[in-house]
């Protein structure tokens, strides 16, 4: 192959892969711009036009404003449901470790009757239509009073965190080098002391990936949120349809530009929180069935 | 080390959690699809099967099911395919362009897809670009995302715009485990570059249990479809129509839930969900029996 081949194929390479993150990063960019108002469609061609359907809306254009933001920080209650997606998310996480934690280890480690049926229950977890458990948890809370609390949620969410927390941990103990439980076993330790004092310390940096991977979860469930949040737990998620406002207008059609900076600030924390664990992404979205 | 003895209490609060959250709604959604438990009849005695008979008579439901299955089908495939293209482009980078470009790439992977239902909305992307189209280099010609080919081919793109990141990622893993030596070997017999992709790298993907498993865990998580619909419902207005164009099962069932004009028929939408249900446990069943690491 000659040089000129070798770097002409190069040149393609960087094109496809700059398209390939356009294609990623365009969307985002026309977010947070129409979130501050600004429409680049004029600087094409000097007039602004929407196309929905066959009526042309002369609308758009560079009007720069900060507005939008400072009304979902300001004036309606973004930082609120900020604190309201946090409690919910970590306090749900936090049962998912309680849980997960050992019946992860447990799964690492041995070969038991019913560990076909954890499995397969935690998948079904991981990938069941909302709508099957959903009415029985929207009848019993009404019984309960749990409806629309901050103890109610962290708990729906467990059929989120549980089955990511469980897996993810179990691959993480699967990946220690197994001569080193051997030899704690040997000496008769007992499994709380080796999940505790040689397992865990271990496998803490991939307890940190899975609690993010859970918490980005949480953080971006919607379905749960629109039927069981009410004005006390609305999460930033169910705001982003239905505004920052702690009231709830479940049908309440946002304006675009509203709608848009409301996006741009529910993706920030889910973003930077995903690229922290972007090595454990495939493990978590897959419980670790893809490896 | 099967062995020693199982600390068989290690699992209880999981088990627990696991009978609270999934066994037990299930069983009373199951329960609930045999009554005739709605908002204006609050009994839930059993009656036997017959919401599931009148199901299978109902052409909204139908509807429904096709409009699912349709894109199912069509995200799955934008998915794999995008994911096979990143894979490559990422694998055959250096290292430094590949972190910085994986990086990228998997960023939607991070966004809700609520979000997503906005990013590809009518009024976003396509503003632009029909801008540019109609005015810019006067072609005269637009976008119209009100056409169904072109909403339907929205929300596959969206639905892919999050998981292709998830294919490629599972993708590159199975590239960088192709022996070294097959694609030497094939070089010095003269290959060119679609030849080994054709005859080593896809072969090596397509057999590759895990990718398998990936297809078939995106495959129940679009059966289950919500966000994007939902948003896509507002953009064509179609929010109050029960069968609209683009309802999935899951949309229909949020109108039957929400809507005042059907008395919360609580019964039928469980109907619905256990259907959802078997369908999604099938797939499951298929995950655990292809996955090679989930159960030794």
């Amino acid at each position: 192959m000659s040089q000129t081949n070798k770097n002409n194929s190069r040149y393609i390479r960087y094109i496809l892969l700059i398209f390939a993150s356009l294609w990623v990063l365009w969307p985002i960019s026309i977010m947070i711009e129409e979130g501050f108002r600004v429409d680049i469609g004029p600087a094409f061609s000097g007039r602004g036009a929407s196309f929905v359907g066959e009526f042309f809306q002369g609308q758009g254009g560079i009007r720069f404003t900060t507005i939008e933001y400072v009304k979902a920080l300001k004036v309606e209650a973004y930082p609120r449901l900020l604190v309201n997606s946090s409690i919910i998310a970590v306090s749900s996480v936090v049962v998912a470790i309680l849980a997960g934690l050992p019946a992860g280890f447990t799964m690492a480690m041995y070969k038991f009757r019913g560990k076909t049926f954890i499995t397969y229950a935690l998948l079904a977890m991981r990938t069941i239509s909302p709508f099957a458990v959903l009415l029985p948890f929207f009848l019993i809370y009404g019984r309960l009073g749990l409806f629309d609390t901050y103890q109610g949620m962290a708990f729906v969410y467990l059929i989120i965190n549980l089955p990511i927390i469980t897996m993810m941990m179990r691959g993480f103990f699967k990946d220690i080098p197994k001569e080193i439980f051997e030899a704690a076993f040997m000496s008769g330790a007992s499994d709380s002391y080796i999940l505790r004092k040689v397992a865990l310390p271990l496998a803490l940096p991939g307890l940190a990936a899975a609690a993010v991977f859970a918490f980005v979860g949480t953080w971006n469930e919607f379905f749960y949120a629109l039927f069981l949040t009410g004005t006390v737990t609305k999460t930033v998620s169910r705001g982003v349809w239905s505004g920052f406002s702690e009231s709830i207008e479940s049908f309440k059609i946002l304006e675009f530009d509203e709608l848009n900076a409301g996006g741009t600030l529910a993706i920030i924390p889910a973003v930077i929180l995903s690229l922290a664990v972007q090595r454990y992404l495939a493990r978590g979205v897959t419980l670790g069935a893809a490896e | 080390m099967t062995n020693l003895k199982v600390p068989y209490i290690f699992l209880i609060p999981c088990l627990v959690i696991i009978f609270l959250t999934l066994v037990g709604p299930v069983l009373q959604s199951f329960l609930l699809s045999l009554s005739e438990f709605s908002l204006v009849n609050p009994s839930q005695a059993p009656v036997g099967f017959q919401n599931y008979i009148a199901l299978l008579s109902d052409s909204i439901f139908w509807k429904s099911i096709q409009v699912t299955l349709f894109l199912v089908f069509g995200s799955v495939v934008i998915e794999f395919v995008v994911g096979i293209f990143l894979a490559l482009l990422i694998t055959s980078s250096g290292p430094r362009a590949r972190s910085i470009f994986s990086s990228i790439f998997i960023i939607p992977i991070a966004i809700a897809p609520i979000v997503v239902g906005i990013l590809w909305s009518p009024n976003s992307v396509f503003d632009d670009l029909n801008t540019l189209l109609y005015y810019g280099l006067s072609l005269g010609v637009y976008i119209d995302t009100t056409r169904p080919f072109i909403y339907y081919s929205l929300i596959m793109i969206s639905d892919a715009y999050i998981w292709a990141p998830l294919l490629m990622l599972v993708t590159v893993a199975i590239i960088r485990s192709i022996p070294r030596e097959q694609y030497e070997a094939a070089e010095v017999m003269g290959a060119s570059s679609w030849t080994k992709f054709n005859k080593i790298t896809f072969p090596a993907i397509i057999s590759s249990p895990a990718i398998i498993v990936t297809l078939l865990l995106r495959m129940a998580d679009a059966f289950r479809m919500f966000e994007i619909p939902y948003a896509w419902n507002f953009w064509l207005g179609q929010d109050s129509e029960l069968g609209a164009s683009v309802d999935t099962v899951s949309v229909l069932m949020w109108k039957m839930f929400s809507s005042t004009m059907y008395d919360f028929p609580i019964a039928q939408i469980t109907t619905i969900a256990i259907v959802l249900l078997i369908m999604t446990l099938s797939i499951c069943a298929l995950v655990l029996k292809r996955s090679s690491t989930l159960l030794d």
